[in-house]
C-alpha cells in the first residue's frame, strides 16, 4: 500500500460559478492520518468531493492510488462517510442493510451478499458499539447512533483509504472515544484516514498530518499543530502558531 | 388455465375475467417492485410524470394505426429518461421537471387524439382503464413486462438499494449511477405503459406506490417492505377486480379505493403499535 491514495495537483473547483478551490495541492500519504482543518465554507467538503469525484474539476489534476482519476477502478479501495447523517430515505431500512451496502463495490454484481460480506458488517457494527442495532430500522437511532453506522457502513468494505467528513459531529464522547479506538486500529493496519473535523476531541494524539484550508486556499500544511489548536481560536489567537512551517494569515482565521 | 377451473368463483367463469384477473396479477406484483425505488428516491410522482407521457404515445398509435401499446412504452421509456436527465442536471428542479413532462404529454396526447378518428370511448379506456377489454395480446405484453421487471429488481436489488440509499456513495463505490437511476426509470415506463390498459393513466402510479406506502407502514427492513408490497400489491388488484364484478363498480377506481383502505390500515396499526410501546 505505497500508492499515495489521494494526489491533487493544482486542483480548482467552481460551483455555481464561483470559485471555491484555487489551484490546491493536496496529498494523503499512505499510511497518514491526516486532518483536514477549516472554517466553515473554507472548501474543505468541497475538497473532500473533488478528491471522490463527486464534483468535477475545472482544473488540476487528480490521482487516485496513482492512477489518473478517470480511469480508476478499484473504487472498493476507498471508505467514505459523509458530513449528513444519511440521506433520508422514504423507505425504511435496518442499520444491517445499510451497512451492507458499504460492501457493494467488493459484492458481485447480480449476486446477492454471501457470508464474508455479512461477517463485515457485523464486525464492522461492533467496532462502532453498535451491534445490538443491527436489526432496527436506521431512522429510530438518534442521529449521533445513525452517524457511527455510516462509518460502519466505510469500515465494512474494508478500505485502504478512509475519507471522513466531519464524522463526530452529534456524536457524545462516549462515542467519540469508541470512534477514535476504531479509528487508532485503521491507523495501526497501515490504512491512511483523510479527516475533516472542525475539532479533533479524542482522535488528537492519532494525527500525523495537518492541512488547514482557508477561502479555498491551502494556507498551512505540515506536522500536527498544537493540541490546542481549534479553528475558531484562530481568529482570537493570531500568533499560536508563529512556529508553524506556514503561519495563517493574522485575523483571517475562522468565523 | 387449469388453475380457474380449481376457482368456484362465477368471474372465474368468463374468459374475459380470466384474462383481466391475470393482468391484474401481473401489474399487482410488478407495479410495487419497481415503485419501492420511486418511494426511497422521494420520486412517487414520477409514475404519473411517466403516465401523462404514456398518454401522448397512446394518442400516437391511434393516429399512426399501430398498437397503442407499443407506442405507450416508447413514449413512456423516452419520457422516463428525459426525466432523468433533467432531474440529475439540478438538484431542486426535479419537481419542475415532472410538471414540465406532465403538461407537455397531456398537451400532446390531447392535440395528437384530435387529429386521429379515436372516439372518445377509446381515449376513456386508457384515462381510467378497461381491464376487461384485456385481450390474449395484452396479456403476453403484460406478463413479460412483469416478468422483465421483475427479474431486474430482484438480480440489482444490492446495487439499486445502494443508488437510491446514497447515490453519493453509491459513486464513491464505483456504481454507474446514471445508468442504474436510468434502468429505474425505464423499469417504471415499462411497468406504466402495460399497467395502464388495467387501471388508467390517472391512477397507474397509484399501483406503484400505494401499496408501497401501506407496506412502509409496518415493515422495519427494505427487505420486508418490498416482500409486503409486492405481496398486497398483487392481492389489492385482484381482490379489487372481483369486488368491481360482483358489485358492478368501475375496476380501477375499485383497486385504487381498496389499496386507499389497506394503507389507512396499516397506518392506523402503525400508530397503535407506537401508542403501545
Amino acid at each position: 500500500m505505497l500508492t499515495v491514495p489521494f494526489s491533487l495537483r493544482a486542483g480548482r473547483v467552481a460551483l455555481g460559478g464561483r470559485t471555491v478551490l484555487h489551484d490546491v495541492d493536496f496529498a494523503l500519504e499512505p499510511g497518514s492520518f491526516t486532518v483536514l482543518l477549516g472554517a466553515n465554507g473554507s472548501g474543505k467538503t468541497t475538497l473532500v468531493r473533488a478528491l471522490l469525484r463527486l464534483v468535477p474539476l475545472t482544473g488540476g489534476e487528480l490521482l487516485l492510488f496513482g492512477i489518473e482519476a478517470r480511469r480508476f477502478r478499484e473504487w472498493w479501495r476507498i471508505g467514505y462517510v459523509p458530513q449528513r447523517p444519511g440521506a433520508a430515505s422514504g423507505v425504511p431500512a435496518t442499520v444491517e442493510e445499510v451497512v451492507l451496502s458499504g460492501r457493494v463495490a467488493r459484492a458481485r454484481r447480480f449476486a446477492p451478499y454471501r457470508r464474508p460480506d455479512r461477517a463485515a458488517a457485523a464486525a464492522a457494527l461492533e467496532a462502532v458499539g453498535l451491534g445490538d442495532r443491527a436489526a432496527d430500522p436506521i431512522h429510530t437511532l438518534s442521529g449521533g447512533q445513525q452517524q457511527r453506522a455510516l462509518i460502519a457502513r466505510a469500515l465494512a468494505g474494508d478500505p485502504d483509504a478512509f475519507v471522513l467528513d466531519e464524522p463526530v459531529a452529534g456524536v457524545d464522547l462516549e462515542h467519540q472515544e469508541i470512534f477514535a479506538d476504531a479509528l487508532s486500529t485503521l491507523r495501526r493496519e497501515g490504512r491512511s484516514v483523510l479527516l475533516v473535523a472542525h475539532e479533533l476531541g479524542s482522535m488528537k494524539d492519532l494525527v500525523s498530518h495537518t492541512v488547514v484550508l482557508e477561502a479555498g486556499h491551502v494556507t498551512y500544511d505540515g506536522p500536527p499543530l498544537d493540541e490546542h489548536f481549534h479553528i475558531e481560536h484562530v481568529h482570537h489567537h493570531p500568533h499560536l502558531h508563529a512556529e508553524t512551517p506556514r503561519t495563517l494569515p493574522p485575523g483571517k482565521g475562522a468565523v | 388455465m387449469s388453475v380457474f377451473d380449481l376457482c368456484p368463483l362465477e368471474a372465474c367463469q368468463f374468459d374475459f375475467m380470466r384474462r383481466a384477473l391475470l393482468a391484474a396479477l401481473f401489474i399487482g406484483l410488478a407495479a410495487p417492485a419497481v415503485g419501492v425505488f420511486l418511494v426511497q428516491r422521494r420520486l412517487a410522482l414520477m409514475g404519473d410524470g411517466i403516465g401523462h407521457v404514456a398518454f401522448a404515445g397512446v394518442a400516437a398509435g391511434f393516429l399512426a394505426g399501430v398498437a397503442p401499446v407499443a407506442t405507450a412504452v416508447a413514449a413512456a421509456v423516452l419520457g422516463a429518461i428525459a426525466i432523468e436527465l433533467l432531474r440529475e442536471r439540478g438538484r431542486t428542479a426535479g419537481d419542475v421537471a415532472l410538471a414540465l413532462i406532465f403538461y407537455g404529454g397531456i398537451a400532446l396526447g390531447v392535440f395528437l387524439t384530435s387529429m386521429s378518428d379515436a372516439t372518445s370511448g377509446n381515449l376513456i379506456g386508457y384515462l381510467f382503464g378497461s381491464v376487461v377489454t384485456v385481450d390474449n395480446g395484452d396479456l403476453a405484453v403484460t406478463g413479460g413486462a412483469a416478468a422483465a421487471v421483475l427479474a431486474l429488481t430482484f438480480l440489482l436489488r444490492k446495487e439499486l438499494f445502494a443508488v437510491c440509499y446514497d447515490e453519493d456513495i453509491a459513486r464513491t463505490a464505483g456504481l454507474p449511477v446514471r445508468l442504474f437511476n436510468i434502468t429505474i426509470a425505464v423499469a417504471a415506463a415499462v411497468t406504466i405503459a402495460v399497467t395502464m390498459k388495467v387501471v388508467g393513466i390517472l391512477l397507474v402510479s397509484a399501483m406503484l406506490v400505494l401499496p408501497v406506502a401501506a407496506a412502509q407502514q409496518v415493515t422495519r427492513s427494505f427487505r420486508a417492505t418490498v416482500l409486503a408490497a409486492v405481496a398486497l400489491g398483487a392481492v389489492e388488484a385482484v381482490a379489487g377486480l372481483l369486488v368491481a364484478f360482483y358489485a358492478d363498480v368501475y375496476p380501477a377506481a375499485t383497486i385504487v379505493l381498496g389499496a386507499m383502505i389497506v394503507f389507512a390500515l396499516a397506518a392506523a396499526t402503525a400508530r397503535l403499535r407506537r401508542v403501545a410501546a
